[in-house]
């Protein structure tokens, strides 16, 4: 029994061995940004918070490397500590690397078990280590700044929540084609701006982007909005003030439903949306003529959005409603993945909407 | 006082539902899906209706025997020597399944959490409180059993949030997969509900109201089969069935991708509780073994026989590194998993019954 | 002694060998090893030399005096020999051994001889004093009794006999202690518990082969199952009401001369988490408490070890808000996470220790010194992380929740070997660790009934008041875990209600 007393220090002094992983020994990576370079090698480019809280800027490293892998141990030279990336907050897919298929590259987040899956994606217009690099104007520090920009564009309905897990269940699925936010710089605000989704096709970015308002039918139509989805749009012409001219709704409840239809082959898609007026200069709405005359107005003007975007995505090839889910689901026959985007592209689509007026906010 | 060689039925019920539930259950659905894609779940589907009829054989098999064990009846059908060389198989086969339990969930962690640690660290670790569990009475293990079946609520508790954002579209269509595929993928489906076997090797110590209370235990196996249910249909409504695929456990991804306000990757915690589950598992197989051997070599008491076999899983475990290796001993155990729980029971019991008559 | 000189001393057996009285109190003496709080007083009684001897140490002179003059009188009066409650005449075959060990007791005798032949009187007047009924200091409640047990085990057995008025409640005697002659009380209630626990305890009091037994807590361990387990398998409580409530549901109670505590069995682990106060107040509180008892449990044995695990192994679950902010505070920590917990942990034990036997304002100093300045000068130091310190003081605070006092100290112990579990492997070695005590919990025993009851095996009626606590009127079954032999606690309650609404 006492020569295993000896043991118990022994075991305490060991500890530290093997798997341990201090928090204090990592430099937490929350937003990263890959670029693809012409050679075919990536560009990684992490930004990790400050540690000292009276510090401003955050650490910037942008490395090459072979793959995203290669990129990432190549960072492990550069720091005092060891580069984590389970703290992932947002990655950005630089413009370059959109073009080209995006799984592979993914690939490396999806397989270590390290990472967590949370963590927002989206695209930018630029390489990504430009975006990083530039100067932004925010209360918060530039590795958090991202993240909190596309989620605060979330709230508005203006994206989807894209997280990492979300974007390879797509990138995975052949009967769906993959979205994910766009992001651009503005030089004169010194901030970057989520100025729509950007449309792929077979894992390939398209070069085609659907801008903000969009984006919000667009949400809609996927039944992907959040709790604040408001629409603008000119009803009138030459009212004073000028901004008499415009009405705001807030869509309270929608749902899109998509069913895929034989003879001929067809989808026809159906809005049902209950909205409210939330800004209208003129205003007395109490009438039921005029609520009907905004009834109509709003079908139409839906109707001619959704059908833009349908075209836009039937052009560019890009499945992003997952029309080609449901067909695989419900009319197999018809279902054919080698030229599914062929199909997609020829199909005809047609498009409903009824809108309920359920209110007109707190005045008339 | 209290009978300690005695379990009563519901405690039967959670000592084959632990048996059945092991580490396999994380990769289960990614197992299926591999052979009948999309369609897995009516491959699962299948595999319970068979099984139910397997442990309804069982339950008929064992309250016509009697309150004997199914050694013993071995021993009657096959006769002392060639009964006790059977016992002999038997035991061997299962020192077999708790090593490739023991393996195949040292993979797992050591895959998602414990990459450098040895596995023999690990191993031991893991045997520990396995020995020190199955050295005692069965009623413990029952109780054990029992107290570690509160954490499947939590699993399902957890599993729920993916219902937040589900797309039953890849469940559809309905037996696209063909026939072929959806029979092909019953084998790992079988293989995953193993465990339910148990019954033959526990339902001896109930021993009050036998068939009152054996008629509870069968319940244990739709128990295991309506939770299997809601894992493989939560991850095919989760993941598209490609991904699942390459992703070998499934469950764990799903955690992975959760996130609460108070915990963030749920997958660890969740491994931590999932582990108990699995020990439970490997610790049932370790006393049916030791109750094997100790028939065999008739020994008063089976506790010195497990310490035994701990340290034999415990080197033979180390043979197999790679993941393919590990895959290989697990498709054997396949194999013979179906000699041990359906045609030898079969025999034994035809041969029993024949016995009886003549004895008559 | 002087005039014995020359005379051979020969040790005699009976009193009836003496021939005079100066030899009958030589022989007295010296079978009470010539004690000199031995006090012989000659006087004359009924006209005859008489001599009275006691023990000036436990015999209550005033109550003599009144007795003997008594007694004196009545002789004067009657002429015949009395007896009353006090006052008994001893037989003749009386050997000095055990007139010895009667004045031990605090007996007083008073010999006379007549004839030849001696006339022996016993005069119970012993001696006691006792502390009063006090509210016991380790279990105060808000509400509900303040009466605690005190060191006179005849009090105690009256506290409990006045709360309990049934012929069912058995009282036995057991004498432990070759030197000390204890006293030892089995209070149980026979159509109640179950005779084989009874039996059971019988045989492990009379098995006890000890010379002195000052404390219950050195009883406790000549009888309790199993002495390596870290838990303690009887309860330990100085409340009478305690013991009556635990007696009802079937248990057994010791109580022994000299020690206010009594001794509860069998019980199980979730006992130790009751208090008086549980059902003193509404049950929805009670019950409320009860949950954050074992919750506290949870948190004193756990907290640092996961703690430990979460910052040297998996810092992927720490949520995204707080990732930071953990990771500035232990960015400068010199020490492991282990060393830095095992530093404080100790340092709290310290002061714990050093305060606990401290008078009352001492006792305080060293706390607000060990608590404020030594943890507010580590943390400055950079020694150890705010954190941790958070994490240590929680743990801390939850161990003391407990209401018993030696699960308390369990619960301190057995969080060690969990932060060294954590810091060698993480979850997995907490998850081990847990595991190992679960199993560890499940086999125990607390007189042959199991110690995790209500759990396992599991009994639903049986958490209504182990775990949780329903209205007293709901249970209608005494827990299991005792085994009564009778289940039924009370009848149908509250029936006006159903009554009212037709």
């Amino acid at each position: 029994m006492k020569k295993y007393l000896y043991l118990l220090p022994a075991i305490i002094l060991l500890s530290g061995c093997w798997d341990q992983n201090l928090l204090k020994d990592v430099q937490l990576v929350y937003t990263v940004g890959w670029d693809q370079n012409e050679d075919g090698s990536v560009t990684s480019t992490a930004l990790a918070p400050p540690i000292d809280q009276t510090v401003e800027h955050v650490n910037r490293l942008t490395i090459e490397g072979n793959t995203l892998r290669d990129a990432r141990y190549n960072m492990d030279v550069y720091v005092a500590e060891h580069i984590d990336f389970a703290k992932l907050q947002a990655g950005i897919v630089g413009i370059d690397m959109a073009r080209d298929k995006l799984y592979p590259f993914l690939d490396v987040l999806y397989r270590n078990p390290k990472n967590h899956l949370n963590a927002r994606i989206a695209m930018t217009n630029t390489s990504a280590a430009e975006l990083l690099s530039s100067k932004i104007d925010s209360q918060r520090n530039q590795s958090e700044y991202f993240s909190g920009l596309l989620e605060s564009s979330e709230l508005t309905s203006v994206v989807p929540n894209i997280s990492l897990q979300r974007a390879c269940t797509i990138l995975f699925d052949p009967g769906t084609d993959l979205y994910l936010p766009y992001i651009t710089y503005e030089k004169d605000m010194l901030r970057a701006k989520v100025s729509g989704i950007g449309l792929f096709s077979k894992q390939k970015y398209t070069d085609v982007y659907l801008n903000e308002d969009q984006s919000v039918i667009f949400n809609i139509l996927n039944n992907e909005t959040s709790t604040i989805v408001t629409l603008t749009k000119r009803i009138t012409d030459g009212k004073e003030p000028e901004v008499s001219n415009w009405v705001s709704v807030n869509i309270e409840k929608s749902k899109t439903d998509i069913k895929i239809k034989e003879n001929p082959f067809r989808a026809e898609i159906t809005l049902k949306a209950d909205i409210t007026i939330s800004e209208y200069g003129p205003d007395h709405l109490q009438s039921e003529k005029k609520l009907n005359e905004f009834k109509a107005f709003w079908e139409k003007e839906l109707k001619k959005d959704i059908d833009e975007i349908l075209e836009i995505t039937q052009e560019v090839e890009s499945d992003v409603l997952g029309i080609g889910k449901r067909t695989a689901a419900f009319k197999p026959a018809y279902w054919d993945e080698e030229r599914w985007h062929d199909i997609y592209r020829d199909m005809e689509i047609t498009s409903k909407v009824s809108v309920k007026m359920i209110g007109t906010g707190i005045i008339d | 006082m209290n009978e300690k060689n005695e379990i009563s039925g519901w405690q039967l019920f959670f000592l084959i539902v632990q048996t059945q539930i092991g580490v396999g259950a994380l990769s289960m659905p990614a197992d299926i899906s591999i052979e009948s894609g999309h369609d897995a779940w009516i491959s699962l589907v299948i595999a319970g209706v068979l099984m139910q009829i397997l442990i309804l054989f069982y339950f008929w098999m064992m309250t016509t025997a009697g309150d004997m064990s199914y050694f013993d009846i071995t021993k009657k059908a096959f006769g002392k020597i060639a009964g006790r060389c059977l016992i002999a198989l038997y035991s061997i086969y299962f020192i077999y399944v708790v090593i490739v339990s023991n393996i195949s969930f040292i993979k797992v962690i050591s895959e998602w959490i414990y990459m450098d640690t040895p596995r023999w660290v690990l191993m031991i670790l893991f045997l520990l409180p396995a020995v020190y569990l199955v050295r005692g009475h069965v009623s413990t293990i029952a109780r054990f059993s029992m107290l570690v079946s509160f954490f499947l609520p939590i699993l399902v508790f957890i599993l729920l949030f993916v219902y937040t954002q589900p797309e039953f579209l890849y469940l559809l269509p309905v037996g696209g997969e063909g026939i072929e595929n959806i029979l092909k993928g019953l084998r790992p489906a079988l293989f995953a509900l193993l465990g339910f076997e148990a019954f033959l090797y526990f339902s001896s110590y109930v021993k009050k109201d036998r068939k009152k209370e054996l008629k509870k235990a069968t319940y244990a196996t739709l128990f295991v089969f309506i939770f299997y249910l809601f894992l493989i249909i939560t991850t095919q409504v989760f993941f598209y069935v490609d991904e699942i695929k390459i992703i070998p456990y499934p469950v764990l991804y799903i955690m992975k991708a959760l996130s609460f306000v108070i915990v963030d990757r749920v997958d660890l915690l969740f491994l931590t509780f999932w582990m108990v589950i699995a020990a439970t598992s490997l610790m049932n197989y370790l006393f049916i073994s030791s109750q094997a051997v100790r028939d065999v070599f008739l020994l008063k008491d089976h506790s010195n026989a497990v310490v035994i076999i701990a340290l034999l899983v415990l080197f033979i475990s180390s043979i197999p590194t790679t993941k393919t290796d590990v895959k290989e001993w697990t498709n054997v155990l396949l194999y013979l998993s179906v000699v041990f729980t359906i045609f030898l029971p079969f025999i034994t019991f035809i041969l029993f019954r024949l016995r009886r008559r003549i004895e008559k | 002694m002087n005039e014995k000189s020359g005379k051979s001393f020969r040790k005699m057996q009976y009193i009836r060998e003496c021939q005079s009285l100066d030899e009958l109190i030589e022989q007295l003496s010296f079978h009470m090893g010539n004690t000199q709080d031995l006090v012989t007083v000659k006087v004359q009684f009924a006209d005859k030399e008489s001599v009275i001897i006691y023990l000036e140490s436990t015999t209550d002179t005033n109550q003599l005096e009144k007795t003997f003059e008594w007694l004196t009188n009545v002789y004067w009066a009657s002429d015949e020999p009395t007896e009353t409650l006090r006052i008994a005449q001893v037989e003749r075959g009386q050997t000095l051994d055990d007139t010895a060990k009667k004045i031990l007791l605090g007996d007083t005798y008073l010999f006379s001889m007549e004839q030849g032949s001696w006339i022996t009187y016993k005069i119970g007047s012993p001696l006691v004093l006792q502390r009063a009924i006090q509210e016991p200091k380790n279990e105060q409640i808000v509400r509900g009794a303040h009466a605690g047990f005190n060191e006179n085990i005849i009090t105690n057995l009256y506290q409990v006999r006045s709360r309990l008025k049934s012929p069912h409640l058995v009282i036995r005697y057991f004498t432990i202690g070759e030197l000390s002659q204890t006293k030892c009380a089995l209070l149980y209630l026979d159509h109640v518990a179950n005779p084989m626990i009874i039996e059971e305890i019988t045989m492990r009091l009379q098995s006890i082969n000890t010379d002195v037994s000052f404390s219950i807590g050195t009883i406790e361990e000549y009888i309790e199952d199993d002495n390596f387990s870290p838990f303690p398998q009887l309860l330990n409580t100085e409340r009478p009401d305690r013991v009556v409530g635990n007696l009802a549901e079937g248990r057994f109670a010791l109580l022994l001369d000299g020690s206010p505590t009594s001794l509860i069995a069998p019980v199980n682990f979730f006992a130790f988490y009751q208090s008086p106060d549980d059902y003193n107040g509404r049950f929805m509180v009670g019950t409320f408490y009860r949950l954050l008892r074992i919750a506290s449990f949870l948190i004193a044995l756990l907290l640092p070890a996961i703690y430990i695990a979460i910052i040297s192994f998996h810092f992927e679950i720490i949520p995204q808000d707080i990732t930071l902010p953990t990771k500035r505070a232990i960015e400068d920590i010199p020490y492991p996470p282990l060393f830095e917990a095992l530093l404080l942990e100790l340092t709290i034990e310290l002061i714990r220790e050093a305060g606990i036997r401290l008078p009352n304002p001492i006792g305080q100093t060293i706390g607000i010194v060990g608590g404020l300045v030594i943890g507010d000068a580590v943390v400055n130091a950079g020694f150890i992380s705010n954190i941790m310190i958070i994490v240590v003081a929680l743990t801390a605070i939850s161990s003391f929740v407990v209401p018993s006092v030696e699960m308390n100290t369990t619960v301190r112990i057995l969080r060690f070997p969990f932060m060294i579990l954590a810091s060698l492997f993480g979850f997995f070695g907490v998850a081990i660790g847990l595991i190992i005590l679960t199993i560890h919990l499940i086999r125990l025993e607390s007189m042959c009934t199991p110690y995790l009851s209500p759990f396992a095996p599991f009994h639903l009626t049986a958490v209504k008041d182990m775990f949780l606590r329903f209205p007293a009127w709901n249970q209608t079954q005494r827990p299991a875990d005792a085994m009564p032999i009778n289940k039924k606690r009370h009848g149908k309650n509250r029936w006006w209600k159903h009554e009212r609404k037709k």
